[in-house]
């Protein structure tokens, strides 16, 4: 969606996130600090354990911690999920800055709708996850889809590798999502120039990595997850 | 302009209503393990129930269900009492579902009866040597299905949260069913006291009809034409809200809305229970009841300020 000329920048932000889902503002602002962008854009969401601003580069899996993506996965392709599937309320929004770019390593995206009209809403929200790992409310249920009643929106969760399914139908539904996941091509988006800023609604877009093989070293992006949009 | 905010959570509360739901739903699998006689089904039913309930409860506030202690109160708000070896307890089921009908005053009387005996059928299977689940009537199913949709509605949910597609039809066939089971059921009872009055003779109809006339002028309740022998009965009901206030010179008028549970006809001996069968008569409608107080003795002892006035203000 290109920004018509009479919009400002954030009514454009906006109205891309609410209709669209996701928004890429192209080299904004890449000589201010990521921490002052961040907060013009909005209210940033602080993560338990986590520095506001996570700072992403490639890894290989030994220099990665077991626990993350790339601790899995590597240089290799990640999955498409949303971020913290696992919690009982992931962060709403997800902001990739590029610090430094590259035309050879791509975000993926998907609209996470495509599942509900593929599958149904009443199927998702039936389908019920828990963490991988037990966590303080020891490995609570979780439903792949819900109606979050105070923002009048739903909220898809989705993580092959953080989450497990919960009951036999459970398993069945999540081995055809991830059939069905395997059948379909991401949108593919190259942060490849400072200020490049991708905003996702992490309650409906998916999003994943390609292969980080080549040029890995140049490649880092700035991570903040927002509570709201200014 | 700003978007509404929403901020990551790590854990969700066990008494919340979405924790409550999952487990319900997680249970409502665990039901399709078994065929509908086993007694396995039914004692896991009992647990679909009690989760449904609690989380129909937790959908006004987890608060409501917490134990009369302070660290129980503490604990559904979020927090965790400092106390060594502290576990939450929360209210019984028959607590729940005794809050959830005055809540919800649209939630029928006659399900959350059905309600607290199945899932006390789960207290008497874990804790006595009976096996409750073998000796259940063949309409338990349908009043359970009934009861799981009308809780689910309370949170603006249908039977689609818990149930497939098929099963939600199922359910829904078996509510009809007992439905029309229902109908015929009670105009048989009503044809059977018409068919017995018509047999009594003209002199104990009258005084019969004057005995029941009396009865209701003395007792609480909603005056009808009973449908078997014409006679002067009784309607009664829970309130649905709080009562209307009006003053007028010395008096108080108070208008208080009821919802039918129970129909009585003291002449011909016709009771009927339940709205679902009161619907059937026509007599299932909400009905008002207007008392007039002297003023004195409506706020006897209470503050009362002259409702002209309006709200207290600094200025």
């Amino acid at each position: 969606m290109r920004r018509p000329l009479h919009m400002t920048a954030d009514l454009f932000l906006n109205k891309s996130i609410s209709t669209v889902g996701y928004a890429l503002i192209r080299k904004f602002e890449p000589t201010i600090p990521s921490a002052e962008v961040f907060s013009r854009l909005g209210v940033v969401d602080f993560i338990e354990g986590q520095n506001s601003i996570q700072t992403l580069t490639p890894k290989t899996q030994i220099e990665a911690s077991p626990n993350t993506y790339s601790g899995k996965f590597g240089m290799g392709e990640f999955p498409l999920h949303t971020d913290l599937a696992h919690w009982s309320i992931p962060p709403r929004y997800l902001v990739l800055r590029c610090i430094r770019g590259s035309t050879k390593i791509a975000t993926h995206l998907l609209d996470g709708n495509i599942l509900s009209r593929e599958f149904g809403i009443d199927v998702l929200q039936r389908a019920l996850v828990q963490p991988r790992r037990p966590m303080k409310n020891g490995r609570q249920l979780l439903r792949l889809l819900e109606w979050a009643d105070d923002l009048e929106s739903f909220r898809l969760r989705w993580d092959s590798h953080f989450l497990v399914p919960a009951t036999g139908a459970s398993r069945v539904v999540i081995a055809r999502i991830c059939a069905f996941l395997e059948s379909i091509e991401p949108q593919e988006i190259a942060l490849r120039d400072p200020g490049d800023t991708l905003i996702i609604d992490n309650w409906r877009w998916l999003h994943g990595r390609s292969p980080a093989r080549a040029y890995a070293n140049l490649r880092q992006i700035d991570r903040v997850y927002l509570g709201s949009l200014t | 302009m700003t978007t509404d905010e929403s901020f990551a959570e790590k854990s969700r509360h066990p008494w919340s209503m979405e924790s409550l739901l999952a487990k319900a739903q997680r249970y409502s699998e665990e039901m399709n393990a078994y065929s509908v006689d086993d007694w396995r089904y039914g004692l896991t039913s009992s647990f679909v129930l009690e989760f449904v309930a609690r989380a129909t409860l937790s959908s006004i506030s987890p608060a409501l269900l917490a134990e009369k202690e302070w660290e129980n109160l503490y604990f559904s708000l979020g927090h965790m009492p400092i106390r060594n070896k502290f576990i939450p307890k929360s209210i019984g089921i028959n607590q729940v579902l005794l809050r959830i009908s005055d809540i919800f005053p649209e939630f029928p009387k006659e399900l959350r009866g059905f309600a607290e005996i199945h899932v006390n059928r789960r207290n008497e299977e874990l804790h006595t040597g009976g096996n409750p689940f073998d000796e259940m009537d063949s309409n338990w199913l349908a009043q359970y299905y009934e009861a799981l949709k009308a809780l689910l509605s309370l949170m603006d949910l249908t039977l689609t949260v818990l149930l497939e597609s098929g099963e939600v039809e199922y359910a829904e066939d078996l509510i009809l069913k007992s439905k029309n089971e229902s109908i015929i059921s009670v105009r048989k009872e009503v044809h059977e006291r018409k068919t017995a009055w018509n047999l009594k003779p003209l002199e104990e109809k009258q005084l019969l009809s004057q005995q029941a006339a009396l009865w209701s002028v003395r007792w609480k309740g909603h005056r009808v034409t009973c449908p078997a022998c014409e006679s002067v009965a009784t309607v009664i009901g829970s309130p649905t809200a709080e009562p209307i206030l009006e003053h007028e010179d010395d008096l108080v008028i108070e208008t208080l809305d009821f919802k039918p549970n129970k129909f009585e006809c003291h002449a011909c001996g016709l009771k009927i229970v339940g709205v679902s069968h009161l619907d059937v008569l026509g007599l299932g409608e909400i009905f008002t009841d207007t008392m007039t107080y002297d003023i004195a003795e409506y706020y006897d002892g209470r503050e009362y300020m002259r409702p002209d006035f309006g709200d207290d203000f600094n200025e």
